[in-house]
């Protein structure tokens, strides 16, 4: 950013985090139909089955996600680099192939569905692999938009300066654009075709994208708490060491029932349990630091973005580390696979350790649309980030209520069978839990109300004070 | 080495997952003890409560394994992460304060 001047880059990046949040909405609105037939089995049956309800919302959060990271990489970048985005006109084009290939998914998704078990299916409609259910021409297509970016990022950091965050990121977005390509084959064994999945779904999230938020964090508190270069750059190499060491090697924590040796569940176990490590660390230590100086005027530059941070570190630390313990270790897992403990610590694993920084990133977005320097938090936003937060955190709690009564009713006392499977449905304490989640969806869905309204808003309704600095500064 | 899980009894269950979430909660009670004595906001008598609850969280490390029947192998791989843990922020703070004393250096030669 120059002045109140944005790059053209980031103003790319603004396309990006917009077209984000609307998918992040799309992501809500789908998880709540689908917990609304967990109780009401019948609510939009063969119109919207429970499937097709489900693939939209975990679909949608994948890819709102992915925009979000490539906003907050084209944000970054240019300010960074202290150059403008190499390629901004390809990156551009990328952008809007991208959203009208995402478009038509959906449609495809919401009015076709299902098709017929051929290569027609797996081209045209959905490959039906979970969480990379993308048709092929898709896939195809996401890759071309990758490798745009991917070119951009390198020219761009090529051609400004090299700083620590942005040679990390270099090294990781090959990594994440790479790995992409393990889903896209297929094997006739399926013990085989799970392993490959495996690398996309496990070491996207637990390597490649831990490491990015690391990056993007360590940036997001460099601009709202004018943290020590040195201090985050340090942190990120721990992190870099530790996330592709414990996500390559906690990877071993899925292998069950495709052959590989056991010894590979516990050291996949005990090292996916150390991920979140390097973060909290990171964060704890500028915190430190920043509170050494406090009251010398150094305030936060950007009050919302600082408090959804620090959402991300704490939710990260939750959601990955403990419940990710909770149910990760082999002989937990072994009956608790497919229940809904994995649901529990999935909401909020990713909302700890993704949403809630991308959001963050956003509002650096919106601070830096306005040309603000400091901006502080509004009534909305408080709203926002604690009906979410909250709504998230109820959500996990009786997710995990109804997991422990599956669990134990379902795989201890009834061996897995299919009758089991059904006598823990009917379960009343199961029953009550999934209408609690419900419940909890409506609050946090009510959060996203207020966030969208508040990232309308957020830079009028801005205090007097920060108003007449940003006037006064602009004058002189 | 090819060994197989144990059946668990379904009467384990709470106890094991109660267990697991004590082994992190207090694993946190360690590192936020340690961390907070070393930045000095509590004095340093304080050591004892992060030592103390790294004696809870290897306990309930220990306590786990035994709900879970693990085979040798497992055993040695927790008490080895049990003792890694111990150690690591001693690693981390040492390395914290090379950093801190470098560019701390950097900053008051520049200043000259």
């Amino acid at each position: 950013m120059q002045g109140n001047r944005l790059y053209e880059g980031q103003k790319l990046a603004l396309k990006y985090f917009t077209v984000a949040i609307v998918l992040f909405g799309a992501q809500l609105l789908f998880g709540l139909i689908a917990a609304i037939q967990y109780l009401y089995p019948s609510f939009l049956f063969n119109t919207l089955d429970f499937s097709i309800a489900r693939m939209v919302h975990i679909n949608a959060l994948v890819v709102w996600l992915l925009y979000a990271m490539i906003g907050a990489v084209y944000w970054l970048l240019p300010d960074e680099a202290g150059v403008e985005v190499v390629g901004v006109k390809l990156g551009t084009l990328a952008f809007y192939v991208l959203t009208v290939a995402v478009a038509i998914v959906v449609l495809v998704y919401i009015f076709i569905q299902v098709g017929p078990g051929n290569e027609m299916t797996l081209w045209f409609i959905t490959e039906g692999r979970e969480y990379i259910e993308a048709p092929r021409w898709a896939d195809i297509g996401i890759v071309a938009v990758v490798l745009v970016f991917l070119y951009n990022v390198y020219a761009t950091v090529l051609k400004g300066k090299h700083s620590g965050i942005l040679v990390v990121l270099m090294a990781d977005l090959i990594a994440l654009a790479g790995l992409y390509l393990a889903g896209m084959f297929y094997t006739d064994n399926i013990a085989v075709d799970q392993y490959w999945w495996w690398w996309v779904v496990h070491l996207w999230v637990e390597a490649t994208w831990e490491v990015y938020v690391a990056a993007v964090g360590g940036y997001i508190l460099i601009k709202t708490l004018n943290a020590n270069r040195q201090v985050v750059e340090m942190w990120l190499w721990i992190e870099v060491a530790m996330m592709f060491g414990s996500g390559i090697l906690g990877l071993g924590h899925h292998y069950f029932w495709i052959g590989t040796p056991e010894y590979w569940w516990e050291i996949g176990a005990l090292f996916s349990a150390l991920e979140p490590v390097p973060l909290v660390g990171l964060f704890v230590h500028v915190l430190y630091d920043w509170g050494k100086e406090r009251g010398k005027g150094n305030n936060i530059k950007n009050v919302p973005a600082f408090a959804w941070l620090t959402v991300e570190t704490f939710g990260n630390f939750l959601g990955a580390g403990v419940w990710g313990f909770m149910h990760t270790l082999p002989q937990i897992n072994l009956y608790t696979h497919g229940t809904q403990w994995p649901a529990a610590h999935g909401h909020l694993a990713f909302f700890g350790a993704y949403v809630a920084i991308m959001i963050s990133a956003i509002y650096l977005g919106v601070q830096g649309k306005a040309g603000f320097k400091e901006m502080k938090m509004t009534k909305a936003g408080w709203w926002a980030i604690s009906l979410i937060t909250v709504g998230v955190l109820l959500m996990t709690v009786s997710l995990t209520l109804s997991a422990y009564v599956q669990t134990m009713v379902e795989r201890g006392m009834h061996g897995a069978t299919w009758e089991g499977y059904f006598i823990a449905q009917a379960n009343q304490w199961f029953v009550q839990g999934m209408g609690w989640r419900l419940a909890a969806g409506l609050s946090v869905i009510a959060g996203y109300a207020f966030l969208v309204y508040d990232l309308l808003t957020v830079t009028k309704k801005q205090p007097a004070e920060v108003m007449e600095g940003e006037a006064a500064a602009q004058a002189a | 080495m090819e060994y197989y899980l144990q059946d668990i009894p379904h009467t384990d269950f709470l106890h094991i997952f109660v267990v697991s979430a004590m082994i992190i909660i207090f694993g946190m009670g360690y590192a936020a003890f340690f961390t907070v004595v070393k930045m000095k906001l509590l004095n340093r008598y304080f050591m004892i409560a992060a030592y103390l609850s790294w004696t809870i969280q290897a306990a309930c490390m220990y306590y786990l394994g035994v709900l879970l029947r693990v085979e040798p192998y497992t055993q040695k791989v927790l008490i080895g992460a049990m003792v890694g843990y111990l150690i690591f922020p001693h690693i981390v703070y040492f390395v914290l304060d090379k950093v801190h004393r470098r560019y701390e250096h950097e900053a008051e030669i520049n200043q000259i």
